[in-house]
């Protein structure tokens, strides 16, 4: 097995991977206030809906463009990197994904089309119905993704067969517990980038005095949706811990660094970790917190990455099974304190306008500087998801470096990291152009 | 039933539908520096397929992922082994699409010419590539006995590939010329014609020495669903050619569409059972019974498709009839002026606020010179404070 090669692959896919969901979680959230800034159109008539609408519908099909195109690698990306995983587990991951394509992305690129250039051709309920269809679509289309991912986190409904997976049970692929909580997850981080990304543009405009009457609102819907999310993803992030402790024991204690199984377990707050010595030099840790965040018991075992490390040895023979402690740890922890000072904005900058005018006030600027922030959340959160798993390609069945193509050469996967990673700069400074461009130009004809 | 062959049917569909759809779009993109010689004439080419080239490329995804579901094996070979050739393809593909969503969002003539640039290059690459790879896959792949790729990226550019590669982008060409000249209006509908009468010529001769290579020496030689899928092909391209001659391009469009779908299908319907024929020795070849996926899987992604493709198809057809109007280059130029007009006039507006604002300060600093009392603020019409300070209503004394 080619190590370089094993690494470039890896790096390829986190990096589509990263700015593939970059722009795609946006879409998700802010295909829903498009939506429902039409609805508004056509139940009042209002112009100003109308001007939100296709203002706002600007900003989407950029995002949505970029998200498109990238998602096409993604998935070329697994029969072209990772042909010895898809050889392996075509037959149980492949379907989500034709599923997603039949039934999701299909209605999605052809409505978008639609509604694009069919302001003038249909009758406005025509026309929303289309911008509806594209938010549900995108939506639906996110859940079949992520029960592909659900699966490589906690494999079911499948049968081996001589080195295959066979499909044996849909419906558990679908009913898969991970799934449940990955989805509202990423839902819910959806809505925070876009709740966050609709306040940041509106607090821009409120800060120039510019178009004040139409983006007062968008900034109240867009704190109150970011909030809300910021909030429910605190929720479900918790009950998502709960189930890694079960399911990927060793995820969750590489991100908790936790080194030695202990009844009660303290929540390390900071660490210094030193992995080679598989132990922390200092922490900063609160008793009996993780034991009570985990299993709601203060005094409830959790297991220890040591303990971890020699179940899996004595159950898939001997190997290193530890994930990167210090990056996981450290990404999680900016995930969480991202979320809160999310939150703490959010809600400061409700409570100041609450009287209707929030023009002027001194917390549109911090607003208007974290809205990347949900970015850097969103990047941490997915690589939790799946550097943790680390070193399994499909958890406790196949190992990342079994799962990568041996036809290709180191050279040719450093031609399309390179090759993509420079086209991925390329495209991402075009579309922070055109936005700018259209932030600039402002709403209205 | 037959499931694989079922699987390979719905398979076959998508990939089709794919050439067929998006093969308007990579014709137009081709055409794009040809036809539309100003901005404003490219800004109408483009028109036509800025709609649809999103709901044409889903066409390709879906044919990726079907073939990822129900064989595996095939995928994962076809996939790494095709590594390069599909890197180009994805990124010629990512900055095409950018580039078509983006052209607009700007004014700037050097963002629209970059943009046209990428839309050109994104359009004329993945044709060569689908005809590179069509053609080996016709010749046969070099493979191993676990039915993995063995040869380099080199082997793929065999003699035979490099004529289907220029094959593809002529039929394309000739495809999206007669789609040209059917939503194109005037003077731009006479140059597609040409254009494509042109590229005719050339798809023509490629056509016939690809079939009488093909047939003679690959991995689908010699078999009677081969010479027939050819021969048809070339009657096909012969009438769309006619058609194109007697301006006649609604037909000229559907035996294009012909030629592309029967010479696809002469590919796939000599290989069949097989989907990747191993050059050297056939018992390496990977059919469809072999790499098929389980049974379940096969009939789930039967029974979607089932539901899903007629539906899909048909909001495709129509999406075609809602977008039926014909393209023109005339009120793009207008309402480029319109909008000019318009900016310009806003912006003599606000001089002329300005001009006022500043004549009704002078009159307020002479009345409070004249009383001596320092209040201007207080003296000013709301407008003038607006303008200002964004403030209307905010005068306090000093």
């Amino acid at each position: 097995m080619d190590t370089t090669a094993l690494l470039l692959a890896r790096w390829q896919f986190g990096l589509t991977l990263t700015f593939h969901f970059w722009f795609v979680t946006l879409t998700l959230g802010l295909s829903l206030f498009v939506a429902i800034w039409e609805t508004i159109y056509v139940r009042t008539r209002a112009p100003s809906a109308r001007i939100m609408t296709q203002f706002w519908g600007k900003l989407f099909i950029v995002n949505y463009a970029v998200g498109i195109v990238t998602g096409l690698v993604q998935e070329f990306q697994f029969g072209m990197n990772w042909a010895e995983f898809s050889r392996t587990v075509g037959d149980v991951f492949g379907p989500p994904l034709a599923f997603e394509s039949l039934t999701a992305f299909f209605v999605e690129s052809t409505f978008i089309g639609i509604w694009v250039y069919g302001w003038k051709l249909l009758k406005p309920h025509l026309h929303l119905l289309a911008i509806w269809l594209v938010a549900l679509a995108s939506n639906i289309s996110a859940f079949w993704i992520l029960a592909a991912n659900a699966f490589l986190q906690q494999p079911v409904g499948f049968q081996l067969q001589d080195g295959r997976l066979r499909l044996d049970n849909f419906l558990a692929v679908l009913v898969n517990p991970f799934l449940l909580y990955l989805y509202s997850h990423t839902l819910l981080a959806g809505l925070l980038t876009a709740g966050m990304f609709v306040a940041a543009v509106s607090a821009h405009y409120l800060l120039h005095n510019r178009h004040l009457v139409l983006f007062r609102p968008a900034l109240t819907a867009g704190l109150a949706c970011a909030l809300a999310a910021a909030v429910l993803l605190l929720g479900t992030g918790h009950f998502y811990a709960q189930h890694l402790a079960r399911v990927q024991p060793m995820k969750f204690a590489a991100m908790e660094a936790v080194w030695e199984t202990a009844a009660p377990a303290p929540f390390v707050a900071v660490a210094c970790i030193d992995e080679p010595a598989r132990r922390n030099t200092w922490e900063i840790a609160v008793p009996r917190m993780l034991s009570l965040l985990t299993y709601h018991r203060p005094d409830a075992p959790v297991r220890g990455i040591n303990t971890v490390q020699e179940e899996y040895s004595a159950m898939y023979g001997p190997g290193e099974y530890q994930p990167p402690v210090t990056l996981l740890f450290w990404s999680f922890r900016l995930m969480v304190l991202l979320d809160l000072w999310l939150m703490a904005v959010t809600a400061a900058a409700l409570w100041l306008s609450r009287r209707g005018d929030i023009t002027g006030r001194r917390i549109l600027r911090p607003v208007l500087w974290s809205g990347p922030l949900p970015y850097a959340a969103n990047a941490a959160g997915w690589l939790l998801t799946e550097v943790g798993r680390q070193p399994w390609l499909i958890q406790g069945l196949q190992l990342t470096a079994h799962g990568v193509s041996s036809v290709v050469a180191a050279n040719s996967i450093w031609f399309s990291l390179v090759t993509l990673a420079g086209t991925y700069v390329l495209i991402s400074a075009a579309a922070w152009f055109a936005m700018h461009l259209i932030i600039a130009q402002g709403p209205g004809p | 039933m037959d499931w694989p062959v079922a699987a390979l049917l719905s398979f076959g569909l998508l990939f089709v539908g794919y050439l067929l759809l998006e093969g308007c779009d990579y014709g137009a993109g081709m055409l794009l520096p040809f036809i539309g010689r100003s901005g404003d004439e490219r800004h109408a080419v483009l028109n036509t397929i800025a709609p649809l080239w999103e709901g044409h490329e889903v066409w390709l995804i879906t044919a990726g992922a079907l073939l990822f579901a129900a064989f595996p094996a095939v995928y994962a070979t076809l996939f790494s082994g095709l590594y390069l050739p599909l890197v180009v393809l994805l990124l010629t593909l990512v900055v095409r699409g950018v580039a078509f969503t983006l052209r607009n969002k700007a004014a700037v003539p050097a963002w629209r010419r970059g943009s046209d640039g990428a839309i050109f290059l994104g359009s004329v690459a993945p044709p060569l590539l689908w005809g590179v790879a069509l053609a080996n896959l016709a010749l046969g792949l070099p493979l191993d006995a676990g039915g993995r790729y063995a040869g380099t990226a080199l082997d793929l550019l065999h003699p035979y590939a490099l004529i289907g590669g220029l094959l593809w982008a002529t039929l394309f060409l000739v495809h999206g010329a007669a789609f040209l000249a059917l939503k194109l209006d005037l003077l731009l509908a006479v140059r597609a014609r040409q254009a494509g009468m042109r590229a005719s010529t050339y798809a023509l001769g490629l056509l016939a020495v690809f079939a009488v290579l093909i047939f003679n020496d690959s991995a689908i030689a010699g078999r009677t669903l081969t010479l027939l899928g050819l021969a048809l092909a070339l009657l096909a391209f012969l009438l769309c050619r006619h058609y194109l001659r007697t301006r006649r391009y609604g037909r000229s469009l559907i035996w294009s569409s012909a030629t592309i779908a029967v010479l696809a299908a002469a590919i796939f319907g000599g290989l069949f059972p097989r989907l990747i024929a191993a050059r050297a020795n056939p018992y390496y070849s990977l059919d469809i019974y072999h790499t098929a996926a389980a049974p379940v899987t096969l009939q789930l992604i039967i029974a979607v498709s089932a539901v899903a493709l007629p539906l899909l198809a048909a909001v495709q057809l129509g999406k075609f009839y809602l977008f039926r109007q014909r393209s023109s280059a005339a009120p793009l130029a207008q309402k480029r002026r319109q909008r000019q007009l318009r900016r310009q006039y806003r912006a003599l507006q606000r001089q002329l606020a300005h001009a006022r604002c500043l004549a009704e300060v002078l009159a307020a600093t002479a009345v409070t010179l004249r009383r001596g009392d320092g209040d201007i603020a207080s003296r000013l019409s709301p407008v003038c404070r607006r303008l200002l300070s964004h403030m209307p209503n905010h005068c306090e004394r000093p």
